[in-house]
Formats: structure tokens, C-alpha cells, sequence
């Protein structure tokens, strides 16, 4: 390169050397914005649906054995207690998915951000949603496996929890410990790994 | 969509599309499925903006904005599912800059130089050679008008020493 504006003056002989590109016709831009529209309703389904099948299936099994059990108190009030103690759970997460995927910047007349708040935004939301979702699985994962180690031995096993103290704490364990391993993989992959990132690059943006 | 609208939309949007695929470019010079993959969510991106530019910057001040924030963020995206394969097919919307860059040795030298860089040094580079004046890129990144100038000199020098080493 030559030595005075020599990054300029390749950039410029780049400029000179590049082919017109093609212009974006409407049929393109429909194209772009219906696949565009389509993807992001399957991220956002992706994930709303990995975060609430399980508590589904936890509904419809409380559900089931609760009109299965009609008439046997002990089992109902298991059930209904089951069930109250997750509501309040599956009422926060569907409201914390919606502040996830919602769009603030997006308000009528509200200006694109720069880059660093665009980034320090995206930062912000995804670390208050994984705050919140420790916190829930934190509360969620003992609670939802309790639930069925309970309602299991009480309705499927000789003896019931009583008999069984050893053996239910055993798969109680077990349980809650193959549900971290998930977790763990999860947050790695969908949380740790991305807000790392966004960290890096925050640090650069504030200290050059 | 009103056809007035996409009609309006379209024409500035095409008066700069060189902006789009510079900054593809730039940031995703390597695999062109990933370059053709952020062209269309800048397009998308700079699609839903629009109604909101009111030409309070320069119609290309506000398009590399949506273009760079939209770059960025497909990076990070990226990280969580890494693409294994090096793709080098064409794009249609993308001006076949790699064949010039093989015939121009130091053009293409330039654009590897500027692929070691950080995520943030590549947009101001490219922000600098678009002949975007300090503070539209202070503008655009968020930083302040003396971190621009202070972070130029630094990949100035970073890009003459990876083309001195190169060469």
C-alpha cells in the first residue's frame, strides 16, 4: 500500500472495481418480510413451547389422577395443592417471555438506537430473563418434581411415601438431578454463551 | 403496505444498497448462505424502521445504523449455532467483490485486514471509509466523538501492520 491514505485509496479502488448490485424489487422485499415474519414467530414458538410443555404435561397429569381420584380427599388436595403452587410460576414466565420478545424501541415515533444502546438493551433484557429464570427453576424444578414423586408413590407404589421414605427420596434426587444437568446445558447454550458476548462487546464499546 | 410506501421505501432503500452489502461484507466475508441470511434481516430490519426515519440524520447515516446494530446482533445470534461450513457461492443481491478482490491483491488484503478486527473497530472503519464524518459515526455507535478519533488512529495502525506482515 502506498503510504498516505493508502487504506483510503484501496478502499476507493475497491469501490470502482465492485459490479452494480442487483436492486431490491417489491417481489423481493415480500419475499424477505413474509420468511422474515416467519421466523421470528418460530423462534419465539420454539421457545415459549420448550419452556411450557413440561409444565402441560405437569397440568395434565395432576389434572388426570385429580378426576381419576374424585371422591379420595387426600389425593385431590395433593393435586389442587400441586397445581396452585405452579400457577403463580407459569403466570411469571409467560409474562417474562412476553418482556423477552417484546419490542420497547419499536414504539411509534421512537428513534433506531446506536449501536451501544441497541447492544447494552439486548443485554439487559436477556440478563433480567435469565435472573428470573434461575430464580424459577430454582423454585420450579424442586417443586414440579416433588409434585409427581408424590402423587406417583401415593397412587402407584406399595406403601405409599410412608413406606417407601428411602425410595422416593432416591428418585426425588435423581430427578431433580437430571433436570439440572438439562438446565445447565440450556442456560449454556441459550443464556451464558450469548450474554457473554454481549459482554465482550459491551467492554469494548466502554473501554477503548 | 401501501404500494406509495413500498415504492418510496424502495427507492431509498436502492439509492443505498451498497451500504447493505458492504456491511455484509465486512462482517460475513467468508460465508455467503450467512451474508444472504443478514442481507435479509437488514432488509427486514431497515422494512419495519422505516416508518420512523424522519430524516432528522441522512437517509445513509440512518440505513448503516439499522445495518450495523443488525450485523451485530447476528453475531451474537450466531455464536449459539455456529455454522461448520465454509460456503464461498455467490449471492444475488451481492456485488461478486470476491473476483475483484483476487484480481486487486491489495484490495482483498485490505478486507482480510479489516476481518481480524472487533466487531465495533469494523463498523468505525467502515463508517471512516463510507466517508461518514466523526460524528455520524459517533452517532451511529454510540461513542463519543473522541473515542471514534482515538479508536480510528488505533486500527489505522492495526490495518498497516496485518498488510505489512502479509505482504
Amino acid at each position: 500500500m502506498a503510504p498516505s491514505n493508502e487504506i483510503e485509496n484501496v478502499w476507493k479502488e475497491g469501490k470502482a472495481l465492485e459490479a452494480e448490485p442487483a436492486p431490491v424489487t417489491g417481489k423481493d422485499l415480500q419475499a424477505i418480510v413474509s420468511s422474515r415474519v416467519r421466523k421470528e414467530f418460530k423462534t419465539v414458538s420454539e421457545f415459549v413451547w420448550a419452556a411450557i410443555v413440561y409444565q402441560i404435561i405437569l397440568y395434565s397429569f395432576l389434572t388426570r389422577t385429580f378426576i381419576q381420584h374424585w371422591g379420595d380427599v387426600q389425593i385431590m388436595l395433593l393435586c389442587f395443592a400441586g397445581g396452585a403452587c405452579y400457577i403463580p410460576l407459569t403466570v411469571a414466565l409467560v409474562r417474562r417471555i412476553r418482556t423477552l420478545f417484546g419490542r420497547p424501541s419499536e414504539a411509534p415515533g421512537s428513534p433506531v438506537p446506536d449501536v451501544f444502546r441497541k447492544v447494552e438493551g439486548e443485554y439487559a433484557r436477556l440478563a433480567d430473563f435469565f435472573q428470573f429464570k434461575k430464580r424459577m427453576d430454582w423454585i420450579g424444578v424442586p417443586v414440579s418434581c416433588a409434585i409427581i414423586v408424590l402423587v406417583t408413590f401415593t397412587l402407584f407404589v406399595k406403601g405409599g411415601i410412608e413406606g417407601n421414605r428411602l425410595g422416593s427420596l432416591v428418585v426425588f434426587a435423581v430427578w431433580v438431578g437430571l433436570s439440572l444437568v438439562a438446565i445447565h446445558a440450556e442456560n449454556k447454550k441459550r443464556f451464558i454463551s450469548p450474554l457473554r458476548h454481549l459482554e465482550l462487546l459491551l467492554d469494548d464499546l466502554k473501554h477503548s | 403496505m401501501s404500494a406509495e410506501w413500498e415504492t418510496s421505501f424502495l427507492a431509498d432503500v436502492n439509492q443505498n444498497i451498497r451500504i447493505v452489502h458492504r456491511v455484509c461484507h465486512t462482517y460475513f466475508p467468508r460465508d455467503a448462505m450467512e451474508r444472504e441470511e443478514v442481507f435479509q434481516d437488514i432488509m427486514y430490519q431497515l422494512w419495519k424502521s422505516y416508518p420512523r426515519f424522519k430524516g432528522e440524520s441522512k437517509f445513509s447515516t440512518w440505513m448503516h445504523k439499522v445495518a450495523l446494530n443488525t450485523a451485530i446482533t447476528h453475531i451474537r445470534r450466531s455464536t449459539r449455532e455456529p455454522r461448520s461450513a465454509e460456503l464461498t457461492e455467490p449471492i444475488d443481491h451481492a456485488p461478486d467483490m470476491n473476483e475483484h478482490m483476487h484480481r486487486e491483491e491489495e484490495v482483498r488484503q485490505l478486507y482480510a485486514a479489516i476481518e481480524t478486527l472487533m466487531g465495533i473497530d469494523k463498523a468505525i472503519i467502515l463508517l471512516h471509509l463510507e466517508d461518514q464524518d466523526y460524528d455520524e459515526i459517533a452517532a451511529i455507535t454510540g461513542l463519543t466523538r473522541t473515542n471514534v478519533s482515538v479508536r480510528l488512529v488505533r486500527i489505522r495502525r492495526a490495518l498497516k501492520e496485518y498488510v505489512e506482515r502479509n505482504q
